[in-house]
């Protein structure tokens, strides 16, 4: 026989009130106002994208219309609640293909028709989208919303189907369309996999203000992962390139272990913001780092993935196997369920990003946990557990047993996450080689780190070693619910995150913590990101939008093939280490923003290669921040400088040589080549934090093209490095990683040649907007590199925007480079590095009739 | 509740104390303790208890009656039990 949900027990739903005592009133005022201060901690702390933050708002307006709305209402009205927000999320052409779609999908689930039927209709209609997905045919409808769809079916299909098959929970029109289209999934491509029967079952099933607490709860739990995301992100991830010794290389897989916050701080809010419609789904993730065996970090790590592939999967093989023994019947099981979990995330990706993920870390990874996690099934179904005394040595034993395991079972998981994380096996064997190289500070980081862990583990999972503490622990959850206990703590928790935003409240703090602060609550990612380094599997689907420029065009109204027509205007290819350059005499206008370079292929006004008496000529040489990417012409931070050292009688001409991605050898090219034929009295050569990743970059490519690399210093690090055209491009870029700060040997080699020349070599630190810059060792290194080169003088501009926001200071929501204002501020430093620097100019210039210009243009 | 339910709460009962439980209180594993969600059974204890089930009651179960609606609680266990026995009757 077959046991219905429903033939069971039928869930205690709340009970529909029509009437509106005071209390009822005032604690539903009272979680709304919980839910707006979640939310004005996401706008605060500037948590997720501006698509979820617009969903959160909305929620919390339509928060109590679901409360006080008749119990039988609420569920169309959540379902008509998602549907308007899919429409604003992505406009109407694009949902009404998603609800089109999605509804055939549906459909084919009730045709009426033998289970295998509708089974095999739902598989066929999936491989003819799969098909699309491809692009072997084209689609109809917008790319943009291929992840949201595969979101939003890919799994949650796979479970309705099973669920209604064995009819294991109610069905409706309602309930499947609030399933398949529930809010905030249109906001997030990667989402939980949601049980359709925990889904019906948990629908109201006790005390409304119990479950909407615990999603205020939930969601608060997930801004704080996502603070502590970025934290580590910002400040403590250490890249493959950045590894030197076995304290980096520990640093480098914690940390790329613990990103996977993000995923369970997305989860957290996902779930707790489906708790406030009253849905009171399980809990997401558990307290995963402290899991002390590798079955115990399975069903910590991802609950509910763990949930889908038991029911899909572990179950419906075990009752096949269990005539060979329960053990045999486990352990296979398990290896399958394994092997069908590598398919699925690489199925996953497929619906996410268009192409199937197949590669060697990814199987080695997968296949090693699933080995590892079928061992410790077996030693499980083994084991009797043991009586153990409350106190006493044996105890003892028994958590020190269990610091032990949870320290054994991180460092393997972390040590297997650096090999999914890495870009290929030999990326990987590359940054092992560090291992040989320990000090007594990487001992004392694992050290430390390690010693932490288990005092945790024993601290918090103290359940599993006390006796009797599993039943307290329970008996605490049981306690009769408080909800204004539980309000206060949320409202305490909420309040204090905005309040550490609130300029009043940072004017008190350390300039130190205010600039942490803000880093943490800067949008944008960290230096390694913008020079493309991928974190890994997880990290590249939460920011699959970035990859998908239509989706990222919804999400944040960017063109389509953003900077191409740019790019083929404006920049011409070259074949030497140059690559680029920008193309002479031309002009464009792209969105909105006029380009312009000269003759001589500088973003600028005409100038002569000789310049007049009397006028001092200095040579600017950046990248796209100070080329002047995202703002007219004559906004660019040269062009204002000028034009106020000229109004103030200072005859000044700034000649813009910046191009669009070069690195520091590009530019000390560029300065051999092209800037030492203009009669400069000074070269200004702006750097940011990502330089040496560039090198790194460009380097490899190329390295991997067989080019000539003429730079003798750059040569010099090349046969050091050992990087040879046969070699893989991980192992070229991992060998040249490694060579550290002596990639930045070009700085020599440009103020060696300004000093040739006769000219003054400024070196100066680009900002990217308000960013924080004083923990960062990218930027640590940049300028002991700089200060080693010998430029005369070393310029920091770190704090040319201080005092304004980020969102003020960049071109848009999808770009950060600097905007008209922040190009202004820059140009204010420029102007007072010329006008008052006498270090600089040897006296500074003279105002225009007081005095010739000498000290720079005579000199 | 009937006797036979209390009966199956309370065989249940023993063998969750003695196989996943061994030192703990007993008062504290009531019929509404959640044993799924709670985290006392987990995927191995879960096949475990079934196929005590099985063996004490002699009845079936398939894959998909393996949820938090027919083995959450004691008092799930038990309605489980009872009604997969009429259906064998």
């Amino acid at each position: 026989m077959s046991v219905s949900a429903a033939s069971i027990s039928a869930p205690g739903v709340q009970q529909d009130s029509r009437s509106w005592p005071l209390g009822s009133v005032l604690k539903t005022g009272t979680v709304a106002l919980q839910f707006a201060l979640v939310a004005l901690v996401f706008t605060a702390v500037r948590l997720e994208s501006e698509a979820f933050r617009q969903v959160l708002y909305i929620s919390v307006a339509a928060f109590p219309i679901n409360h006080f709305l008749p119990l039988r209402f609420r569920l169309p009205f959540f379902v008509l609640l998602s549907v308007g927000i899919i429409i604003k999320i992505l406009g109407v052409e694009s949902a009404a293909w998603v609800f089109g779609i999605g509804l055939v999908f549906i459909g084919l689930c009730h045709v009426p028709a033998p289970v295998k039927v509708r089974v095999g209709l739902v598989a066929a209609a999936a491989l003819a989208l799969a098909t699309f997905r491809a692009g072997w045919v084209d689609a109809p409808w917008p790319g943009g919303i291929w992840p949201i769809l595969g979101a939003m079916f890919m799994f949650r299909m796979i479970v309705y189907l099973y669920d209604l098959s064995h009819q294991s929970a109610p069905t409706g029109p309602w309930r499947a369309l609030a399933y398949f289209f529930m809010i905030p999934n249109v906001c997030f491509p990667l989402f939980p996999v949601v049980d359709y029967q925990a889904f019906c079952r948990t629908y109201y099933n006790e005390d409304a203000y119990k479950i909407y607490q615990t999603g205020i709860k939930w969601m608060l739990r997930g801004a704080l992962h996502f603070i502590l995301y970025r934290f580590i992100y910002t400040f403590l991830l250490v890249g493959p390139e950045e590894i030197q010794g076995a304290g980096d290389f520990f640093q480098h897989m914690v940390t790329t272990y613990l990103l996977y916050l993000q995923v369970s701080a997305m989860f957290h809010t996902i779930i707790g913001l489906l708790h406030l419609f009253g849905f009171n789904l399980p809990e997401t993730n558990h307290h995963y780092v402290l899991a002390s065996s590798f079955t115990d970090f399975w069903r910590r790590i991802n609950i509910y993935w763990k949930d889908f592939m038991m029911k899909v999967f572990f179950y419906p093989l075990f009752f096949r196997l269990r005539k060979r023994g329960t053990t045999q019947a486990m352990i296979l099981a398990t290896l399958i369920a394994f092997f069908a979990t590598w398919f699925l995330h690489a199925y996953q990706w497929y619906w996410l990003r268009g192409a199937f993920l197949f590669t060697t870390p990814d199987v080695v990874f997968w296949l090693i946990l699933g080995v590892l996690v079928t061992l410790s099934v077996w030693a499980e179904a083994r084991s009797k557990k043991k009586v153990v005394p409350a106190s006493g040595p044996e105890s003892a034993k028994l958590a020190a047993a269990l610091a032990l395991k949870t320290v054994a079972t991180f460092l393997t998981i972390t040590f297997l996450w650096s090999l999914w994380t890495s870009e290929s096996l030999m990326e990987w064997k590359a940054m092992l080689l560090q291992l040989r190289h320990w000090d007594a500070a990487g001992v004392l980081k694992i050290g430390v780190a390690c010693a932490a862990l288990a005092v945790a583990a024993v601290a918090v999972g103290r359940d599993q070693w006390m006796i009797g503490a599993a039943a307290r622990q329970r008996a605490a959850k049981a306690k009769p619910f408080d909800f204004w206990r539980s309000a206060a703590a949320n409202g305490a928790a909420g309040a204090f995150i905005v309040s550490l935003a609130l300029a009043e409240v940072q004017s008190h703090l350390s300039p130190t913590m205010v600039a942490v602060l803000e880093s943490i609550e800067a949008p944008s990612l960290n230096a390694r990101d913008e020079a493309a380094l991928q974190g890994g599997y997880y990290e590249d689907l939460i920011q699959v939008d970035r990859f998908n420029p239509e989706l990222q065009a919804k999400y944040s109204r960017q063109p389509k093939d953003y900077f191409d027509e740019w790019r083929a205007a404006m920049n011409t290819k070259r074949d030497d280490y140059l690559g680029i350059e920008l193309t002479p005499s031309a002009a464009i206008t792209y969105a909105g923003v006029t380009y312009t370079t000269n003759e001589w292929g500088m973003r600028d006004k005409p100038y002569t290669r000789e310049k007049q008496d009397g006028v001092c000529r200095v040579g600017i040489i950046g990248s796209s921040h100070v080329m002047g990417w995202g703002v007219n012409d004559g906004e660019v931070c040269d062009a204002v400088a000028e034009a106020r050292l000229n109004a103030e009688g200072l005859p000044c001409e700034l000649l813009n040589f910046s191009v669009n991605g070069y690195d520091p050898i590009q530019k000390t090219i560029t300065l051999r080549d092209k800037m030492l034929d203009f009669d400069l009295d000074a070269a200004f050569l702006f750097c940011h934090r990502i330089e040496k990743q560039w090198i790194v970059s460009h380097l490899v490519q190329r390295v991997k093209s067989g080019l000539a690399i003429v730079e003798p210093r750059i040569q010099e690090v090349l046969a050091a490095s050992g990087a040879t055209k046969d070699m893989s491009e991980p192992e070229i870029k991992v060998r040249l990683s490694g060579s550290g700060s002596e990639l930045l040997r070009s700085f020599t080699t440009f103020a060696e040649a300004c000093r040739e020349q006769g000219i003054q070599s400024v070196w100066i630190f680009m900002p990217e907007k308000g960013r924080v810059t004083f923990f960062d060792r990218d930027i640590k290194e940049l300028f002991e590199c700089a200060e080693a080169a010998g430029f005369d003088q070393i310029l920091d501009y770190s704090d040319a925007f201080k005092g304004y926001p980020e969102k003020e200071l960049a071109i848009s929501d999808y770009d950060d480079h600097p905007n008209a204002l922040a190009h202004s501020l820059l140009a204010h430093r420029i102007f007072e590095t010329i006008k008052t620097n006498d270090a600089v100019f040897a006296g500074g210039l003279a105002p225009q009739g007081e005095a010739p210009a000498a000290t720079l243009a005579q000199r | 509740m009937n006797d036979d339910a209390q009966s199956i709460q309370n065989s249940v009962k023993d063998y969750l104390l003695k196989t996943f439980l061994p030192g703990e209180d007993p008062d504290s594993l009531t019929p509404d303790t959640p044993l799924i969600s709670g985290g006392i059974l987990d995927s191995i204890s879960t096949v475990k208890l079934v196929t005590f089930l099985e063996e004490q009651y002699k009845v079936e179960f398939q894959a998909h009656e393996i949820s938090s609606d027919t083995l959450e609680t004691l008092t799930d266990i038990a309605k489980t039990i009872q009604l997969k026995s009429a259906a064998r009757a």
